[in-house]
């Protein structure tokens, strides 16, 4: 092995007396299985989701801190778990740290809480949305450290339950770092930045646009059941993604939140639909959504959303200020003086890994709960004004009680849900 | 031997090929301004081929672009299977661009270089286009590519020895304001080959050896001597300067290698797309296309348009097979007409009054 250097050295130091701390809190808790950090200082890791995005955030965390393990997988499927792990062993920087064995590669509904029971210190959960309040429920309850995919609930009971999670994590002292990955991209934060610091004046409006092409179909093999075929073919199922303006767009509206510091909007108007996505196999969500909130400050947040072939593709915030304009992704400022960000750009899902690793280390746990929660619940609300073509408040959507999906997960007939209806669909 | 101008079938889309004399030529530099890896100077025999006039634009790749949706209607209809015995006809189309925002982030007007694939997909393009044609379009090799640049010159340039002259030939870092520009702007070589000293980058089939012309024979070499054949997935080599590179690296001679892993920095899934970088640092990579006046037999021909290493082709099975992203598909003469039954099929095409 070679020599750490000094910076690493001390940290490693540190994060040895700070275990030994957490570890003797957690276990008066009673949660006995955080003590294996503290027996070294390499930190197991478990993965919950196992496509193309859990696979990568494995990698990530691998790849962020040269002393973890990947110790244990799980997915409802066993083929896609395979398939990882075939990926993961042919990724020569990190193969040597894939510790997983037949005995720690989990399948069906419950193979999260094995991953969770492995005795790892940070989980990365990256199933559908729909499953996340309850891994994340579980894994906080069992003392671990969460890597957390965006979105974090397809319904406002789910988002609740996440928030509720986070406050315990917070107590726990135990990280929850969420995969809303712009957050962490290092020419975004700079944009953000000048303009926090008044780039372009006074924040008038947002133009956020996020408009796409369409993504994959998984087909439907013959011996499928309902639940096997949605699980999936995730994306097109409301109750299992949140509608694409949840799944997808929630990058564009969790850009809008930061930059109205992560408020709450008074009430939002929505419309929205589908005409290209008429097909059968595309489930019950729209392909476009149009949603204009409305802050306290008066700011307005012009929100699009689509997922259409051969349409103009669009996706970047403009925002428009007293005094200039600014695009965040493209990381442009016009105002009184012109600027474009040409600093280094490392992987941003990287660096959301390298700052989890290090909140771990240095003994302050990173919490993003915050705007991951409200991030989340502002997708929800547009979906709520799309679907029902009703201008709502932000009340009508945190007290809203409809929870989506079947109430027990089994392989069989499960309801797709109806595609909405704006002025027939109401919320329960 | 003449230039041509072709049109890509079952579309309005053209494009025009320049006839390049077959000839000798100095492939590297002997200047003090080159760089190691472009020395010492290798003679090569080059024999005749023409050149894509332009870099391949948006227009020429967005056709190539659209099989994917194409593919996966055939696939929904269960005609034009893929099978193990027609399989040497297939190509796999790239996936669709589901968030273009890095890579039209300079526009796609058609007369823009197509930019941000990767040399696999680029040479899936030279596939799909000579299956469809019926002529054989593959990459330039890196001497080719250094021998149409030069169009007979030894200089820097093939304007000179003066990078203070290079605003009339190229767009670069310095006048371009880091964006692609149309294609043809600028003033072309003596052969009439135009940005090649910037623009978009252009992928070549060479694997990047920064000790690659040392290794050479000191006589007389042909051009499939001096082929670096890949033997890794990167680095490959991108020719051409950009509106990224300073004009000292847009010279004749100069060599970039690609990092295939940063340029795929942004791409949130795992495997990575094998066909689009999803990372802004990759919206100078285009390519141009060249034909050979010999046409090689068909089993030489697929050695210039295939996967080269094996996790190529197990990343392309993956997102296509498991992922759904990116489809296969037949390409022959008959394609286009394919293409249009598939429209009459799914009824009159919606016009806006």
């Amino acid at each position: 092995m070679t020599e750490l250097n000094p910076a690493q050295a001390s940290s490693r130091r540190t994060f040895l007396q700070n275990t030994a701390v957490t570890a003797a809190t957690i276990s008066t808790l009673g949660f006995p299985q955080a003590v294996h950090a503290a027996e070294s200082d390499t930190l197991r890791v478990g993965l919950v989701g196992c496509g193309g995005r859990g696979t990568a955030a494995a990698i990530d965390a691998l790849s962020a801190d040269p002393q973890t393990t990947l110790v244990a997988i799980g997915d409802t499927f066993p083929d896609r778990s395979a398939a990882c792990l075939q990926t993961l062993s042919d990724t020569p920087e990190i193969a040597s740290r894939v510790a997983v064995t037949e005995d720690t590669v989990f399948s069906g509904f419950d193979n999260f809480k094995k991953v969770i029971d492995s005795g790892i210190d940070v989980v990365l959960l990256a199933t559908p949305p729909h499953f996340r309040p309850e891994h994340l429920a579980y894994a906080v309850k069992q003392g671990k450290h969460s890597f957390v995919e965006k979105p974090i609930a397809v319904d406002v009971p789910g988002v609740l339950s996440v928030q509720k999670t986070c406050e315990e994590a917070r107590q726990k002292n135990l990280a929850v770092v969420s995969g809303l990955c712009w957050r962490y991209d290092l020419g975004v934060k700079e944009t953000m930045k000048r303009i926090q610091d008044g780039a372009i004046g006074e924040i008038v409006s947002i133009e956020s646009r996020y408009n796409t092409g369409t993504l994959w179909h998984r087909g439907h093999e013959p011996g499928w059941s309902d639940m096997e075929y949605q699980i999936r073919n995730w994306l097109y199922f409301t109750w299992l993604s949140g509608d694409h303006i949840n799944e997808q767009a929630i990058h564009s509206l969790d850009k809008t939140a930061w930059l109205t510091g992560d408020t709450q909007p008074v009430q939002a108007m929505g419309i929205g639909g589908r005409q290209q996505r008429t097909d059968k196999k595309y489930g019950n969500i729209f392909d476009h959504h149009v949603v204009f909130y409305e802050y306290p400050s008066g700011v307005r947040v012009f929100f699009t959303t689509r997922q259409q072939d051969n349409c103009t593709p669009f996706v970047d915030e403009i925002v428009m200020g007293t005094k200039g304009t600014a695009r965040i992704l493209t990381n442009r400022i016009d105002g009184e003086k012109k600027w474009k960000y040409r600093g280094p750009k490392p992987s941003m899902y990287r660096v959301e890994h390298e700052e989890l690793f290090k909140s771990i280390r240095d003994d302050t746990p990173i919490n993003n709960g915050g705007y991951m929660t409200n991030s989340t619940l502002l997708a929800i609300m547009g979906r709520m004004c799309t679907y029902t073509g009703q201008d709502l408040k932000w009340d009508d959507v945190i007290t809203n009680t409809e929870r989506l999906g079947p109430n027990t997960y089994e392989w069989g007939s499960v309801s797709e849900g109806t595609v909405a209806i704006p002025g027939k669909t109401t919320i329960a | 031997m003449e230039s041509y101008q072709a049109q890509i079938p079952g579309s309005e889309v053209t494009f025009e090929m320049i006839a390049i004399p077959g000839g000798q030529f100095e492939q590297g530099s002997s200047h003090s301004d080159g760089n190691a890896d472009e020395q010492p100077v290798v003679r090569v025999e080059v024999p005749a081929f023409w050149m894509g006039k332009h870099e391949v634009t948006w227009a020429e790749y967005k056709q190539f672009m659209k099989l994917c949706s194409i593919f996966e209607k055939f696939d929904d209809r269960e005609i034009r299977q893929v099978t193990d015995e027609n399989e040497i006809d297939a190509i796999s189309a790239p996936s669709k661009l589901y968030d273009p925002s890095f890579t039209f982030q300079a526009g796609e007007e058609p007369d823009q270089p197509a930019v941000s694939m990767s040399q696999f997909a680029a040479k899936q393009y030279t596939k799909w286009l000579s299956l469809l044609t019926g002529d054989f379009y593959r990459l330039p090799t890196e001497s080719e590519w250094e021998y149409a640049c030069r169009a007979g010159t030894t200089t820097a340039y093939y304007f000179g020895d003066d990078p203070d002259l290079i605003d009339e030939y190229a767009w670069t870092d310095d006048n371009a304001e880091y964006e692609t520009h149309p294609v043809g702007q600028k003033l072309p070589n003596a052969w009439g080959l135009y940005d090649m000293h910037g623009n978009a980058a252009e992928w070549v089939l060479d694997e990047y050896r920064p000790g690659w012309y040392a290794s050479l024979p000191t006589r007389l070499c042909t051009t499939e001597e001096t082929l670096c054949w890949p033997s890794k997935l990167y680095p490959r080599v991108l020719r051409g300067g950009s509106m990224y590179v300073l004009p000292a690296d847009c010279r004749s001679a100069s060599r970039r290698a690609s990092n295939d892993e940063d340029l795929r920095s942004y791409d949130p899934n795992t495997p990575k797309s094998p066909w689009w970088f999803a990372s802004d640092e990759a919206i100078d990579i285009g390519f141009r296309i060249v034909r050979p006046l010999e046409t090689p037999s068909r089993e030489e021909q697929e050695k210039y348009w295939q996967a080269d290493v094996p996790s190529i082709t197990s990343d392309v099975n993956r997102r296509i097979d498991q992922e759904g992203r990116g489809e296969r598909g037949l390409v022959d003469p008959e394609l286009p007409q394919a293409i249009s039954s598939l429209r009459d099929s799914s009824g009159a095409k919606a016009k806006s009054p």
